[in-house]
């Protein structure tokens, strides 16, 4: 329950804020998150990797479809990747990793100041 | 071991923001870019213009009216003169602006800021030939012409206003991928890229070559190979043109001995194919009555297109056409009254002078005896990801040294000045700023005299009747064979004597012709009273053009647009007319035998489905090369005879120096040459169609491409079938063709046609990056749209208003 509450915070806070701040921003979000509701370390990684990596996949998509350019197959070719939808791929995982490691970080943040593990909400 | 923990994953994540965050040789910022909200992703737009807000732009004194019409050409409509060139400003950097940024930072030497340290030698290469310099002279005078000046400076606010309201997710694409900001915009970068187009035009010569050449073959062969005005010239003066002026007295050093000295490497050759044809015919020859100008200037072809279309219209102005990112107004064009265009008049403006230092440390050098001090100049290289380098520079009064110690040691031109008229202080912005206003022939010589360089046969046409043509540039006076070869700078006698008053100017007005024209040929003959020089005239659309003009009457605009896409092959023509008869005794294998046929069947139009256009263009680069194989064996930086000259000799084959036996260097038989280059050819072919798996096709061999100015390959439109090649009227190369073409007529009211190679938008994510491509390549024109002043648009495809900032005074 808490790892979906995380997912769902993260994915909704770095979608709406995402357009006005610089591109580290979900990574950011993913850090608080974690440091602020508690949680394995793995289960902080994991939110991170598929709150981060689903928004920006998703907008990579609907951004695809809504202009319709030859614009993304140029830059699968730009990258090496070749591919529109490795080109995705790519994308979903780089925001997925930032999400993961950030969360990651959050959450072993946390547990600096944490002695014992025990329930905790912070509202 | 939580801290350890916690370090260790603060680490992972430390690590990927670095590597996400910035570049990394040439991969680019992935994280940045990457990002939906902020990366490329946010420059894919399926319109090529979404709906605009009106906006307020502090400076501006009036509303201002942008329309764009369904080509996405813009059409301005502004109150006074300075907020219509803020606006342009404004209006160009919305659709260009990382292309005019980057112009500007490549003519200036700082590439290496944007890419690393892999441009440094670029870099070093532009400021040591003095664009830098040449446009801060440029700049100075511009401040002093005050009007002017504050006309500029409002378009730089135009840019800067638009920058600044720039979010990084705006930013154009290639500042995500190459990883840095735009920067402000000033006049100083306005100057910069004229003088970037100066050295795109006159920024070859071939003065070291020719001392070579000189030195290998003495000077009765050299005058034979490079004839300064060979046969059978056209030139822009038509032949007979009476020049009924007392010229200026030119002094020639006595004892003058060439080769003054010798060198064995090479400088930067200009691009061949870097050309244009423009022309005028007189109501007398068309169906209307009213005159027709057209204009088709020639570049390396690339994305975004050099040219952005544009209208402009105040109280005092209305004019429109091609306008240079970065520059004020309308470079080729018309008006409500007059049209215009540009080709380069290929005129010589470079001399490179050997310096004589008193020593090592460059401080002072020899000139009539005494030492005169140099100036020194540092420069400072910013690199991308490094420390900084540092470059010195010399000058003399002659100009920069371009090469020494510090700069491609081993050059044969190292320790010699360059003498370019690029240098000089010049004001080519007034010329545009004046032609867009002009309203007759009056008017338009009263804008000339200010264009310097790089120097351009300017056609006129005018609704009151007049075409005329003028080679306006500032051109040095010089002394018989003056600047064709290395020049010893330590004497004031080798120094330029002053420059061709501009009444001198080759020019013309309504000639009995009906007609004026220019292709990069001689500005006149020999009769013309001053040595005039370049190593590449051209000798082959000029003819063609002259031929077909002459022979037309009733002209249409379509005609004239037809004439800009003639593929006739007048080179073809008149070299296969000596060379194909010599296969006559042939034994030919039936595949040689169907190449033959197919030449002698051609109708010499180089279109890109016809095969035979391949099979000339290879059989002539064989047998040229064969011919004058002599000349690449000497391992010496030389110039190869131009075409037109030698074909001129095989027509005389029994006389030439091929069968000169006073000269053991170009001997051949002709027969033998064409038969055995032939068989090279018939195998060349070969081995293309088996590797291609496709029939030699004209327009498969030439490959014709339109890249991107970056060299970002997805981003280049590439293996384009497109018909013509250089020294043809269309004359498309490959990299090099019609930047742009232009047809004006001058009737009440003005029609114009007009397309180029590209597209209105910068930007690779958007539609309008490349849809002019398509209809360029077949021939087909925009119709442009073009109110009389006062009226609107009648097709609007959308529009707003730019409005002065309600909080400014």
């Amino acid at each position: 329950m808490k790892l979906l509450i995380k997912i769902v915070l993260i994915a909704v806070l770095s979608y709406f804020a995402g357009p006005y701040f610089p591109w580290w921003f979900a990574g950011l979000v993913s850090f608080v998150v974690s440091a602020l509701i508690p949680g394995k370390h793995a289960h902080s990684f994991w939110a991170g990797f598929v709150a981060v990596g689903l928004v920006w996949l998703g907008l990579a998509l609907r951004l695809h479809w809504q202009a319709q350019a030859p614009l993304t197959q140029a830059m699968a070719q730009l990258l090496q990747v070749q591919e529109v939808p490795y080109l995705m791929v790519v994308t979903a995982l780089v925001g997925a990793l930032v999400g993961g490691s950030f969360g990651l970080s959050g959450s072993t943040f946390r547990s600096l100041f944490i002695r014992k593990r025990r329930d905790r909400y912070y509202s | 071991m939580k801290f350890l923990k916690f370090a260790t994953s603060l680490l992972l994540s430390g690590a990927l923001f670095y590597f996400l965050h910035f570049s990394h040789g040439i991969i680019p910022p992935l994280g940045k870019l990457l990002d939906p909200f902020s990366g490329f992703w946010q420059n894919a737009t399926s319109e090529a213009l979404a709906p605009q807000e009106d906006i307020s732009i502090p400076g501006l004194q009036q509303p201002v009216k942008i329309s764009y019409d369904s080509a996405s050409i813009p059409h301005i409509q502004a109150q006074n003169l300075h907020d219509l060139y803020l606006a342009q400003g404004y209006v160009t950097a919305q659709h260009r602006l990382w292309q005019m940024e980057f112009q500007t930072m490549a003519a200036a030497g700082r590439l290496s800021e944007i890419v690393g340290s892999r441009a440094v030698s670029y870099d070093q290469r532009q400021r040591r030939k003095g664009l830098g310099f040449g446009a801060e002279n440029a700049l100075s005078m511009l401040e002093k012409d005050t009007v002017l000046f504050s006309y500029v400076q409002a378009y730089s606010e135009g840019v800067n206003a638009y920058i600044r309201q720039l979010s990084p997710k705006d930013f154009p694409l290639e500042y995500k991928i190459l990883n840095y900001n735009p920067e402000p915009w000033s006049p100083y970068k306005t100057t910069l890229l004229l003088k970037y187009m100066a050295d795109m035009l006159t920024g070859g010569d071939v003065d070291e070559q020719n001392t070579n050449a000189l030195k290998l073959l003495g000077s009765s062969y050299f005058a034979l190979l490079y004839p300064d005005f060979p046969e059978g010239l056209d030139p822009v003066a038509p032949a007979g043109t009476v020049w009924d002026f007392e010229p200026v007295a030119v002094t020639t050093p006595e004892n003058v001995q060439f080769p003054l000295l010798f060198s064995a490497d090479s400088t930067e050759k200009r691009e061949p194919g870097i050309g244009s044809n423009n022309w005028a015919v007189s109501g007398s020859k068309t169906a209307s009555g009213s005159p027709i100008l057209a204009n088709d200037p020639h570049l390396a072809l690339n994305l975004p297109s050099i040219w952005y279309a544009m209208h402009l219209q105040s109280p005092e102005v209305n004019t429109m056409g091609a306008t240079l990112t970065g520059a004020l107004g309308v470079i080729s064009g018309f008006n409500d009254s007059i049209a215009w265009g540009v080709t380069n008049a290929t005129r010589d403006v470079r001399d490179w002078y050997k310096i004589t230092f008193r020593d090592s440390r460059k401080e002072e050098y020899l000139f009539d005896g005494k030492w005169l001090k140099t100036q020194k100049r540092i420069e400072e290289i910013k690199i991308k990801g490094e420390e900084s380098r540092f470059d010195t520079l010399v000058f003399t009064h002659h100009g920069p040294i371009v090469y020494d110690e510090n700069y491609q040691t081993s050059h044969s031109l190292a320790g010699f000045a360059l003498r370019w008229i690029a240098h000089d202080p010049s004001q080519e912005q007034r010329t545009f700023f004046q032609l867009n206003q002009a309203r007759n022939y009056k008017e338009y010589t009263e804008a000339l005299p200010y264009f310097s360089c790089p120097a351009q046969n300017i056609v006129f046409a005018s609704n009151q009747g007049d075409i005329a043509l003028w080679v306006q540039g500032k051109f040095p006076l010089r002394w018989q064979d003056q600047g064709k070869f290395l020049l010893d700078g330590s004497q004031s006698a080798y120094d330029w004597q002053g420059f061709i008053p501009q009444d001198h100017a080759v020019h013309i007005l309504n000639p009995e012709r009906g007609f004026v024209s220019s292709a990069n040929q001689h500005s006149a003959d020999a009769n013309y009273p001053y040595y005039i020089y370049d190593n590449s005239f051209e000798h082959y659309r000029n003819r063609r053009i002259n031929q077909r003009l002459t022979a037309m009457t009733g002209i249409t605009p379509q005609d004239m647009m037809a004439l800009q896409m003639d593929n006739y092959n007048l080179k073809a023509a008149e070299a296969l007319a000596v060379i194909l008869p010599s296969l006559d005794s042939l034994s030919a294998s039936a595949e040689s035998e169907k190449i033959k046929k197919a030449l002698q069947q051609w109708d010499f139009m180089n279109t890109a489905l016809q095969s035979a256009p391949a099979y000339f263009e290879i059989w002539w680069h064989y047998f040229y090369r064969e011919l004058w194989k002599d000349l690449w064996a000497q391992n010496k930086a030389l110039r190869w005879p131009d075409s037109y000259v030698t074909i001129a000799m095989l027509q005389n084959f029994e006389n030439s120096i091929f069968q000169d036996n006073d000269t053991l260097l170009f001997h051949h038989d002709l027969r033998d040459l064409s038969q055995s280059t032939f068989a090279q050819m018939v195998d060349s072919v070969a081995r293309w169609e088996e590797k291609e798996q496709k029939p030699m096709e004209w327009g498969r061999l030439k490959k014709s491409s339109i890249q991107h100015l970056a060299q970002l390959a997805p981003f280049s439109v590439d293996n384009l079938m497109v018909d013509g090649n250089r020294s043809i009227i269309n004359a498309n190369s490959g990299r090099n063709g019609a930047s742009w073409r232009m047809v004006v007529e001058l009737s009440t009211p003005v029609k114009a046609y007009a397309i180029y190679p590209g597209g209105q938008s910068g930007n690779p994510g958007n539609p309008a990056y490349s849809d002019f491509i398509e209809p360029w390549r077949t021939g087909k024109f925009l119709s442009l749209h073009f109110p009389a002043r006062g009226d609107s648009l009648s097709e609007v495809y959308r529009s707003h208003q730019l409005l002065p900032n309600p909080e400014q005074p």
